[in-house]
């Protein structure tokens, strides 16, 4: 009786275990595609939050945006390099935002006024495809008269 | 053979036992991640918490900015849960910081608040009749006519009621509301002569029963009656006239702010008026239809009868002069202008 039910149980295991196995794999490789991108909008959307001016290339997929530093406006630039999404410093260096990103879509362009809707979409690799997408109004953009 | 029967139900409670370890492992992996993601949502609760609280002192304090030297706070204990505080810089300068609550979730946000004492409004008024007019600013009027030649609004218009007449048209860049709240401005100007009189306000020379400000004068000023600005010196304050005003001459860099209670003439034929001027009329301020003017400032009146003029919305010489602006004006329509600042820059 216990054989018959370890080689029931044992069957049902080596059975479902590869299976499993390649699920969590495929899982795992998502969800760090996902964590990469949620990364990559989270510090999109903090940067780009306190932004007093955006300029926005969707054919490029960059983003330029000024923050104020000790009463200066200082430039920082978002682009993707291969599956790399890098972020320039005033400095002239640049750091990694995060990897996995295959390409940023980006709506509106030109320069944005206050009110305009930025809608960053990113899309992960290929392996993973998925895209995370998030809108966000710069809280003090000038521009205009008003 | 009989030593060894049994040892698959070992196995078997062994491989059970060894599953169970794995799903339980999975499922604190699982609910992990759950209380990871349920942080994440309440971060964000508690960001819009504290935006909140930003947005209702914003809504709030513009009003009551005399009263907020000794600074201001406030606590919503139901959600959206967050405490604003508000630390006066300046006169017209505020720092808001606001904490938000969600969830054990602290988040917390602060801004610089910038009084625009005019909630940018270039002109103020019941019924404007307008020509030739150019706008920078938003403009509130119950009524609107636009005459002849075309009227240019870079901002918002705010009128119940609007007239194109005889071939008059406008242009406005912002939006056109038609709900708005009506003018109903009126000066004490009795309170504002016992202020003038307990306070020792400067009396301009009288000729010919019209008072003369000509820029020599210590402000603030106050002219019982009839009064002409020919400024000949830049001037900076307050002229309180309870008569009419005719502002003939200007010098670049003057910061006038005039409140009067009778009909108010600008008679600036061509010339740019640069400073900042507000003017309120408790009847009617009119343009010399001649020429062209163009000053940045204020206009605000029961009646704006203004051809041929050029406004930018400027309200320096009002903040220059807050403390002694009559209460009614800080109250047409007071906001903020906010600067959200990044409380931990990460680069």
């Amino acid at each position: 009786m216990a054989v018959s039910l370890l080689v029931v149980v044992l069957t049902a295991v080596l059975t479902i275990l590869p299976w499993g196995g390649q699920g969590w794999e495929r899982q795992t490789t998502q969800s760090n595609g996902q964590q990469h991108a949620r990364i990559a909008m989270e510090e999109l959307v903090n940067e780009l939050l306190y932004a007093y001016r955006i300029e926005v290339n969707p054919v490029m997929g960059m983003i330029t945006y000024y923050k104020e530093n000790r009463g200066d406006l200082q430039r920082y630039r978002v682009y993707l390099l291969g599956e790399q999404l890098l972020l320039d410093l005033p400095e002239g260096t640049a750091v990694p935002l995060a990897s996995c990103i295959e390409g940023i879509i980006l709506h509106p362009a030109g320069t944005l006024y206050p009110g305009d809707v930025l809608t960053l979409t990113l899309q992960v690799n290929q392996q993973v495809r998925h895209e995370v997408r998030t809108a966000v109004v710069a809280k003090n953009l000038t521009g205009e008269a008003l | 053979m009989t030593r060894t029967r049994g040892s698959a139900l070992l196995w078997l409670i062994f491989t059970v036992l060894l599953f169970t370890l794995i799903s339980c492992s999975l499922l604190k992996i699982a609910l992990g991640d759950l209380r990871v993601s349920g942080h994440l949502v309440n971060a964000e609760r508690a960001q819009y918490a504290a935006e909140a609280g930003i947005e209702y002192a914003a809504a709030i304090l513009p009003w009551q900015c005399r009263s907020l030297a000794a600074g201001w706070q406030y606590q919503q204990t139901e959600p959206p849960e967050f405490a604003v505080t508000a630390e006066a810089e300046s006169s017209s300068l505020l720092r808001i910081h606001a904490q938000g609550r969600a969830g054990g979730m602290v988040q917390d946000v602060e801004v610089l608040a910038s009084l625009r004492p005019l909630g940018k409004q270039a002109l103020i008024t019941q019924q404007l009749l307008a020509q030739d007019l150019t706008v920078t600013g938003h403009v509130a009027a119950d009524e609107v006519v636009f005459r002849e030649t075309p009227t240019y609004i870079a901002g918002d218009l705010r009128t119940a009621w609007l007239e194109e007449q005889d071939g008059g048209t406008y242009h406005c860049s912002g939006y056109l509301w038609g709900d708005i709240r009506p003018y109903a401005l009126e000066v004490d100007f009795i309170g504002l002569a016992q202020e003038a009189a307990l306070w020792g306000w400067t009396e301009p020379d009288c000729a010919g029963e019209v008072y003369q400000v000509d820029g020599s004068q210590v402000g603030p000023l106050f002219a019982p009656g009839k009064t002409a600005i020919a400024l000949q010196l830049p001037w900076e304050g307050l002229i309180v006239a309870l008569g009419e005003v005719t502002l003939q001459t200007w010098v670049p860099g003057s910061k006038v702010m005039l409140v009067a209670a009778g009909e108010v003439e600008l008679a600036g034929v061509d010339e740019v008026w640069e400073g900042s001027l507000f003017i309120y009329s408790g009847e009617k301020i009119y343009c010399d239809p001649g020429g062209q003017l163009q000053l940045a400032g204020c206009l605000v009146s029961p009646l704006l009868e203004l051809t041929g003029l050029k406004i930018t919305y400027d309200d320096q010489t009002v903040l220059n002069q807050l403390e002694l602006v009559p209460a009614e004006l800080l109250q047409v329509a007071p906001t903020f202008d906010l600067q959200w600042l990044e409380l931990a820059p990460r680069r």
